[in-house]
């Protein structure tokens, strides 16, 4: 049967096999960081593949295909935790798998601990606030495109990223220090 | 005075007007200890770009890999017909279904509005009327998800006999229609149901792949049996309990 589809259509299905191959680590990270929940973010991702799949005739390249996919992907995250009823997420982040790295042991210690603050620190800021900043921190959306997105207006949503960003900084400012003083050092 | 919060939008060049923005821009170029509090403050809160990165479980990308396929299967098939054999006798079929469903859809809505209201029932009554109530209110999702899993669950049993071209036919037919339900689920704000569903889409596409031996094609089938009869299983207990429930409270009123 596969062989069958790919003498059909061998460019397009190949070309988003590579893209899922090479880019679906970041469109599933970016939808966990949404919706801290790994099937949330596994959904958001299939969803977005397939919208992706269905208007397949408008990309011209893949760097424009993997914008989109990960611009639909991280909706489809804020529509599925639009519906789904809210939930606490003390444990959610426990079981986080660092991404392997070729660094020294004592960096990648120190990367590990500071990891696991930004993910504390993240834990404490309101779904809103995550959210607003994850999208415009992270992810550079104009303030208006996070407005249409999440609900409200751009003067909410400049609300909620300030809030974030004062509680993120009260948590993040002892590793600034600590990276200022290695960068004295 | 500049606060923190116009830094962060000059710095992000989003939110502020034209005068807000060369005001800032001025007191930056005049204030170096301005732009020493801007430079932490991007720098804080660029500590955030270090959250851990998880890993794709396999199984995960194998999913989605399977929904691509299927869908690409779909889109090629229905390419390659002709816009007339849309019209053959199975879409006919499903037509008069979708238009009578509609019909009764609407008449349900219409006429408990519009008929004469009946005498106060009696408290068996009550009890039976609420409880048909309730089946009526659960037959309509729910009856359709119960079809459609023991429909699947029989064509199950036939694709074991039937030949490749048609098994073929019926599992895509199958994947659609799942596809379909985990959409309404989802809307129905379902979402265990709607990820229990497209999690057959991986097993269905292994009974697919000709390729695999028969004792992974026999392996994948009992497991996916299984599935459909622990999901049938549970839609049978929330209906129960629903129905257990009604009546329960019908014969506290």
């Amino acid at each position: 049967m596969f062989a069958f589809l790919r003498r059909q259509s061998p460019q397009k299905l190949d070309q988003f096999h590579a893209l899922l191959r090479d880019r679906s680590v970041r469109w599933y990270n970016a939808c966990l960081r949404i919706t801290r929940d790994s099937e949330l973010a596994e959904d958001a991702v299939q969803d977005a593949l397939l919208k992706a799949w269905a208007q397949r005739a408008e990309f011209r390249g893949e760097a424009e295909l993997d914008t989109w996919i990960h611009r639909i992907a991280l909706n489809a995250a804020i529509d599925l935790m639009r519906r789904r009823a809210p939930l606490l997420y003390d444990d959610v982040d426990a079981d986080l798998q660092m991404a392997a790295a070729s660094i020294s042991p004592e960096t990648q210690y120190a990367n590990r601990a500071l990891g696991q603050d930004i993910v504390i620190a993240m834990g404490k800021l309101t779904e809103m606030e995550r959210q607003c900043f994850l999208l415009k921190h992270l992810e550079g959306w104009r303030l208006e495109e996070i407005a249409a997105s999440l609900g409200g207006n751009t003067n909410n949503i400049k609300q909620a990223l300030f809030r974030a960003v004062r509680k993120l900084r009260v948590d993040m400012n002892e590793w600034n220090e600590l990276n200022e003083r290695r960068g004295e050092t | 005075m500049i606060s923190d919060d116009d830094l962060l939008l000059y710095q992000y060049n989003d939110g502020l007007d034209a005068a807000d923005r060369e005001r800032i821009r001025n007191a930056l170029a005049a204030q170096p200890e301005l732009r020493v509090r801007m430079q932490r403050l991007m720098a804080t809160l660029d500590q955030s770009k270090n959250l851990p990165e998880t890993v794709v479980p396999e199984r995960v990308r194998l999913r989605w890999q399977s929904s691509l396929e299927v869908a690409a299967n779909a889109s090629i098939k229905t390419q390659m017909q002709p816009r007339f054999r849309h019209l053959s006798w199975r879409y006919g079929v499903a037509a008069f279904g979708v238009a009578a469903l509609t019909v009764s859809v609407a008449l349900s809505v219409y006429f408990p509005r519009t008929v004469m209201p009946p005498p106060a029932p009696s408290f068996t009554n009550t009890i039976e009327t609420n409880l048909a109530a309730h089946q009526q209110q659960a037959s309509g999702y729910e009856r359709r998800l119960r079809w459609h899993l023991l429909e699947t669950e029989q064509q199950l049993d036939v694709i074991v006999e039937a030949s490749r071209e048609m098994r073929a036919e019926l599992i895509e037919k199958v994947i659609l229609e799942n596809q379909r339900y985990a959409s309404a689920a989802d809307r129905a704000n379902e979402p265990q149901l709607a990820r229990v569903l497209r999690s057959f889409a991986p097993t269905l596409v292994t009974l697919n792949d000709e390729r695999i031996a028969k004792s992974e094609f026999d392996g994948a089938l009992a497991q996916l049996k299984f599935e459909l009869k622990v999901v049938q299983a549970r839609l049978s207990k929330v209906t129960t309990a629903a129905i257990t429930n009604t009546a329960a409270n019908v014969s506290h009123a």
